[in-house]
């Protein structure tokens, strides 16, 4: 195996392939090495290894006729290249088009992946680190010819499976999906229709929903129409319907419904400074909107009530006038119904809006303004709704300032009883003297619903950074998070509906904070040593099931280059806990030492 | 001397049929003119590995386990010169630095400033060489000149003003008189060219906008010849001469799309016979005219073969009448040797 590793590295490189019409490029790293792993809940081994990554990618005919681009690697880790995988990973991305040049193009993907570090993600929070497979195949067509209707049809085909480390829960994804599309122009009517249908099925590991492991099934179909034409006053009009349909299964559990949307929409700007439009859309559906929302985000939506008829009803209209070039205003009025759970509901809103910018202090100032008054049908319930954006950014003695500052209050949801209101902020500075950089940056967010506890979600993040030439960098960062989210088979989601809607044994509770550093030199020509170290503790909590969580990583990595052959060592160790999980946290460690030699194959 | 002239200027056009589909070059080529007189093509290169070709055994046993060296590459060069040495130095705004070639001590070195927290040079447009063999580069964006020395160690920086500003507005050509000490700068956006002193104190402007004798119309490349000053007046599809204080002497060249005119004149040199060379960019092809203007014969055509150009941009002609040219869309330089009568005539442009 040593002996082969070595074989390989002196293998000289080849000319182009070039046959005929059929063009070829190959290039390349090809790798050897000691490699050993251990930790607490694996066997230790220890090995020679032979790896690598190539990429083969070239054309038949022309580049405009097919094209390919594929790109594979056998036993690609964190400690022995710059692979984000803590496992040694292999796996091949494939990308092919054909008839690109033409008025039928199409193009086809196709990647596969063994033994890779994937992430369940949490808001906010360094995310947890998971182990799997995976694969996607998608295929795309469309037709472009002039004067003819234009059509595109896809498909698209995944699966994933994955281990979360230190629990012994699994979990999997799998979709597909296929979409249909054409336009055409009649009499100067702009057409278009569409049809998509897809279904997913995913098993949610239990850490994180407080049940066994989760199984849930979805699936969302629609079509829809769409006509637009030119008005005057440098104007158009639109009118669209889309039809869906959804089913969500969970636990056995089956939700469905079907939703039409109607909208139609003009606007007209008679003037260069003056504009003005209407809207109007109709759902007969809110229930199902909500549903969907949900189950769109990849969540399950059982327990909510999609019986009981329910519909909106939303006109509107916009006036805009340019008073100067740096400053625009609007008017807005608006009146939303809607039948929801056996109620009928109101509210009609009129506001107006600003936006102004102008340098200030050598610097660019940009801010917006906007206010609107809520009317409700039912008594008790007007309020006054604000949102402001500020940012600002300058050069002040060499620093560079950039600074952004949100807040809104009752701004309008899908339901209109309920508001939301949120702020957000966020500032850096960077400076250069000489050879020594400098850089530093924080925000924060929070948002939740209006006049409603216990549905924030917050944020903050700090950052830092500090370089000397090439000599050394060194970052940290900080991050902390809290709030309300939806378990999918991908992590979790930020809930994209009023969570009171939502019964809460769908709503995971989740919080904490994280922190990480990195230090790398590049000061040696061809030597390269890193080094970073990242812990995340926190918890979660839902269906009465609570767990802390940690996860921390260290990565150290040393490279020398010398030419087209490196010299690499690497150290990575995880480790993972979930105190819900029943087992002690997972250590997962893995050394390398070795060489590898890039070749241009052909 | 006129029937001389006349006489070059028929044998060659028979050798050098313009040609708009390239047919297969040969691998090298020789133009016999009039009076024993010949150019022949020397060779061409494009990359550090050329520098020194030979490599011995254990330099290849290296290079079969570590794969040869990461060379340099020219990707757009513009323009060149030579320095007492026979070193070649070649501006690149491609890659943002100066390659100098020696050929003779098999040694490379590239001049990079970018990203330099202070002065940075952004783009190295046009290069010229002092008696000393130091080395001036043009900075077309940042607009001003950098002053390196023969091994390619920054000294100084010419109009380069505090915030990163530049002094010009667009230099380009750039020449420089050691002995009396002064620099001339084309100042392309101000339809100037600038005569400064060696600390960039500028003494003089020559011209201005317009079409009349002494007047440009974006000026780029310029070159100092016995008493002379050459300078491409590039819109205005000429080549103006002035003496070396500013006092206009003679033009070369009419607009047309003819041999014998000019279209997009880009560089400009002189032979030991004192004939001038221009580059023709969007033809691909070198002219070379008398003092009268008249052409003698030319060479080149559009293509990536021996003897052919895409965009040449430069040119410079060394002691030995060695004619550089910029092939700059070929990525490239061609080198070609006029072999002339004995006695030189450098002198004798008037």
């Amino acid at each position: 195996m040593v002996q082969a590793g070595f074989l390989l590295l002196a293998y000289p490189a080849a000319a182009q392939i070039k046959f005929d019409d059929f063009r070829a490029n190959l290039s390349g790293n090809v790798s050897t090495g000691y490699s050993a792993d251990f930790g607490n809940a694996a066997a230790s081994d220890h090995n020679w290894l032979v790896g690598g990554d190539a990429n083969l990618s070239g054309s038949y005919y022309t580049p405009n006729f097919v094209a390919y681009d594929a790109d594979f690697y056998m036993n690609q880790s964190r400690a022995n290249s710059n692979f984000q995988s803590i496992t040694n990973a292999s796996g091949i991305n494939l990308n092919t088009t054909i008839f690109g040049g033409s008025h039928f193009p199409g193009a086809l993907n196709y990647s596969k992946a063994y033994n890779k570090e994937g992430n369940y993600a949490v808001p906010g929070l360094a995310n947890y680190v998971t182990d799997g497979n995976s694969d996607t195949f998608g295929v795309n067509w469309s037709e472009n010819l002039p004067g003819m209707p234009a059509f595109s049809a896809g498909y698209q085909l995944g699966s994933s499976q994955y281990s979360v480390y230190g629990t012994n829960d699994e979990g999997t994804n799998a979709f597909h999906s296929i979409n249909l599309h054409s336009g055409y122009t009649v009499a100067g009517f702009n057409t278009s229709g569409f049809y998509t249908e897809g279904n997913s099925k995913a098993e949610i590991p239990a850490i994180v929903t407080g049940e066994v492991v989760t199984d849930t099934k979805s699936n969302n179909d629609a079509y829809g129409f769409n006509v637009n034409h030119i008005l005057p006053w440098r104007g158009s009009a639109s009118s669209s319907f889309n039809r869906s349909t959804y089913s969500s299964n969970y636990l056995g559990t089956s939700t469905n419904g079907t939703i039409d949307l109607l909208n139609t929409s003009a606007a007209v700007h008679p003037t260069n400074r003056f504009s003005l439009s209407v809207n109007a859309d109709y759902s007969d559906n809110l229930n199902g909107q909500l549903i969907q929302s949900v189950v769109a985000a990849g969540g399950v939506a059982a327990g909510l009530n999609s019986n009981s008829s329910s519909d909106s009803l939303d006109l509107m209209a916009i006036g805009s006038f340019s008073l100067e070039t740096n400053l625009q205003a609007t008017a807005t009025v608006e009146r939303r119904t809607q039948s929801f759970l056996g109620d009928d509901y109101g509210v009609t809103s009129i506001g107006g809006s600003a936006t102004y910018s102008r340098k200030i202090l050598q610097g660019s100032f940009n801010a917006s303004l906007m206010m609107t008054e809520n009317k409700a049908d039912k008594n008790g319930q007007d309020n006054l709704g604000f949102s402001s954006t500020e940012n600002y950014n300058t050069e002040i003695r060499g620093w560079i300032l950039n600074g952004q500052f949100g807040y809104a209050q009752n701004v309008q949801t899908l339901l209109v009883t309920y508001m939301n209101s949120y702020f957000n902020y966020s500032g850096n500075a960077r400076r250069k003297w000489g050879k020594i950089f400098f850089g530093a940056g924080a925000g924060a967010s929070q948002t939740g619903l209006s006049s409603q506890p216990g549905t924030t979600s917050s944020s903050q993040s700090y950052n830092a950074s500090l370089a000397y030439d090439s000599w050394f960098t060194f970052t940290g960062a900080y991050s902390k998070s809290s709030g309300q989210a939806l378990a999918t088979g991908a992590g979790l989601v930020p809930v994209p509906i009023p969570t009171p809607v939502l019964p809460s044994s769908l709503v995971t509770l989740y919080g904490g904070d994280g922190y990480s550093f990195g230090l790398a030199t590049g000061r040696v020509k061809g030597l390269i040593l890193s080094s970073s170290y990242s812990k995340s503790i926190s918890n979660s909590a839902s269906n009465s099931v609570t767990s802390d969580n940690m996860s921390s990583e260290l990565n150290v990595l040393m490279q020398y280059q010398f030419r087209k052959l490196n010299l690499t060592s690497g150290y990575s160790r995880l480790d993972q806990g979930f105190s819900a999980s029943g087992s002690q946290p997972q250590t997962i460690s893995s050394f390398y030492i070795g060489v590898s030699r890039w070749f241009k194959f052909f | 001397m006129i029937a001389a002239a006349a006489a070059l200027l028929l044998s060659p056009l028979a050798a050098f049929p313009k040609s708009k589909a390239p047919a297969q070059p040969p691998a090298s080529w020789e133009l016999s003119l009039e009076a024993g007189r010949k150019l022949s093509w020397e060779r061409t290169f494009k990359s550090q590995s050329e520098v020194n070709p030979v490599r011995g055994f254990w330099t290849k046993v290296i290079d079969v386990i570590a794969g040869e060296p990461d060379y340099r590459f020219m990707v757009r060069p513009y323009s060149i010169a030579t320095d007492s040495r026979g070193r070649v130095v070649v501006t690149d705004p491609g890659s943002g630095g100066v390659h100098i070639f020696d050929f003779t001590e098999h040694k490379y070195k590239f001049i990079q400033r970018l990203g330099k927290s202070k002065n940075a040079m952004r783009v190295p447009q046009c290069v010229a060489i002092d008696a000393q063999d130091n080395i001036y580069v043009t900075d077309s964006e940042g607009g001003a000149i950098f002053v390196f020395d023969p091994a390619g160690k920054f000294l100084r920086a010419i109009g380069s003003l505090k915030g990163g500003e530049g002094y010009f507005k667009r230099p380009t050509g750039i020449a420089v008189d050691s002995a009396a000490q002064r620099i001339y700068v084309t100042d392309t956006l101000r339809d100037k060219v600038f005569i400064l002193d060696m600390q960039g104190n500028v003494l003089q402007t020559i011209g201005k906008s317009g079409d009349a004798d002494g007047e440009f119309n974006l000026p780029t490349d310029l070159r100092l010849n016995g008493p002379n000053l050459l300078v491409v007046d590039s819109m205005n599809f000429r080549v103006q001469v002035f003496d070396r204080s500013g006092n206009f002497q003679y033009s070369i060249g009419t607009i047309g799309d003819s041999l014998g005119a000019m279209f997009r004149p880009k560089a400009v040199d002189v032979d030991s016979e004192g004939h001038l060379y221009v580059v023709e960019s969007s033809w691909g092809m070198v002219q070379v005219f008398d003092t009268k203007g008249q052409l003698l014969y030319y060479f080149g055509a559009r293509g990536n073969g021996v003897g052919q150009f895409q965009l040449p941009t430069g040119l410079s002609i060394d002691h030995d009448d060695r004619v550089y040219v910029v092939d700059s869309y070929n990525r490239r330089v061609q080198v070609f040797h006029y072999a002339g009568l004995k006695e030189p005539a450098r002198e004798g442009l008037k």
